[in-house]
């Protein structure tokens, strides 16, 4: 019998923030296809990125059991009594602060470096 | 020092390496990638990123090469220069067609000072073509950096003649500059179209190192990517110091030189753009 499928084995949810840079920068599905097979040997059609990345994104999307995201999973109650830190950007729905720029155009030249020189 | 006092000046110790020309289909990628082989070779630590998104040459050969189109806005060139890294070199692939972006760009956040106060030097690539937008926009960046940067002349006989460009004034005073000239070394159509036609065969980018071991390739191609990966090591390691990297000692490997590799580039007759 074949083996039920298991949740969230898809190996695009490594990248998924990648795939949003890049789409973001507003490359094609193709490209984006391409670029995941080309870096990561991940050889996949451009329909199944796409669909992948709306199905990602989408907030109605039922997730299973344990795969909420992080930001809505609730903090102990305990913690928050002894803690009451304001909330954090990212959680505040109303904020009105521009967020820091998280692109780092030279990412992949750091990690090369910091996997070729581990202990610098 | 007071607040309004300039910062004193740093030795240099990064090259951010770039052409600000207004040229296409000149080999602005190929020289990039040559020099991308050297630093490889010579093991000196270096970051580049593709700003070419249409044509994406070196990120498609280059899984390590990042692509992010600093061009786009004038918010994209701050992001790229507030995240410089602080390895001795690093590239910069533009677009053709930038120039008035980029030097507008350099004017904005008064960069040639700031760049001079943290030790970074522009290094330009001026591709000495007879082309008049490539003249022009080679002479605007000259004229811009002025003694702010170094300059590398790159002459593509495959692609464009230079005899023209050789009678001006900007080349004059790129000469007074001892600016040493990388002359790129023709490749035949049967190799470059081989070369192609085996990434297409295996469905992924192959890199001029890997191209040059392949075993599906003939070995005539092979010998002739050996011969342009050699030309371009040798040309690149003659001039390397301080124009690409600021100390020698950053040099880990260097080339062995065989006869051929001790005179100018031997086919000249190849060279010939009619050929």
């Amino acid at each position: 019998m074949r083996e039920k499928p298991k949740a969230y084995r898809s190996p695009l949810w490594k990248h998924l923030e990648e795939i949003r840079r890049w789409r973001r920068e507003q490359e094609t599905w193709e490209a984006i296809a391409e670029r995941l097979r080309v870096n990561y040997g991940i050889v996949i059609s451009f329909q199944s990125v796409q669909s992948f990345f709306k199905r990602a994104i989408d907030p109605d999307h039922k997730r299973p059991l344990g795969f909420e995201p992080e930001t809505v999973t609730s903090a102990p109650a305990q913690k928050l009594a002894v803690d009451p830190s304001p909330v954090e950007e990212s959680v505040d729905p109303f904020s009105i602060e521009a967020p820091s720029n998280p692109i780092d155009p030279f990412a992949k030249s750091r990690r090369k470096y910091q996997q070729e020189n581990p202990n610098e | 020092m007071s607040k309004d006092s300039k910062p004193d000046k740093h030795p240099v110790t990064r090259r951010l390496i770039a052409c600000t020309q207004s040229t296409g289909r000149v080999g602005k990628s190929t020289v990039a990638e040559g020099l991308i082989t050297w630093l490889r070779f010579a093991e000196i630590p270096y970051a580049a990123v593709d700003s070419d998104r249409q044509h994406r040459t070196l990120a498609n050969r280059y899984p390590t090469v990042d692509t992010f189109d600093a061009t786009k806005s004038i918010n994209d060139f701050h992001t790229m220069v507030r995240a410089l890294p602080d390895f001795p070199v690093t590239i910069v692939d533009f677009p053709a067609q930038a120039t008035d972006f980029l030097l507008g760009a350099f004017q904005h956040f008064r960069l040639l000072d700031s760049f001079e106060a943290s030790g970074v030097r522009p290094t330009l690539l001026i591709f000495a073509a007879d082309d008049s937008t490539a003249a022009e926009s080679a002479s605007a960046s000259a004229r811009f950096f002025l003694d702010k940067a170094d300059y590398l002349l790159i002459e593509n006989p495959a692609k464009f003649q230079s005899e023209e460009f050789k009678k001006t004034a900007l080349f004059k005073w790129l000469s007074e500059r001892k600016t040493p000239t990388i002359r790129l070394p023709a490749v035949t159509e049967v190799t470059i179209n081989e070369w192609k036609s085996l990434e297409r065969r295996t469905k992924k980018y192959i890199q001029l190192e890997e191209a040059i071991k392949h075993p599906d390739l003939f070995y005539t191609v092979r010998d002739e990517l050996t011969y342009f990966r050699d030309t371009f090591l040798a040309q690149f390691e003659d001039c390397a110091v301080p124009r690409i990297i600021s100390d020698a000692a950053l040099i880990k490997n260097k080339i062995v030189r065989g006869e051929a590799l001790k005179t100018v580039p031997a086919a000249a007759a190849l060279e010939d753009p009619w050929l």
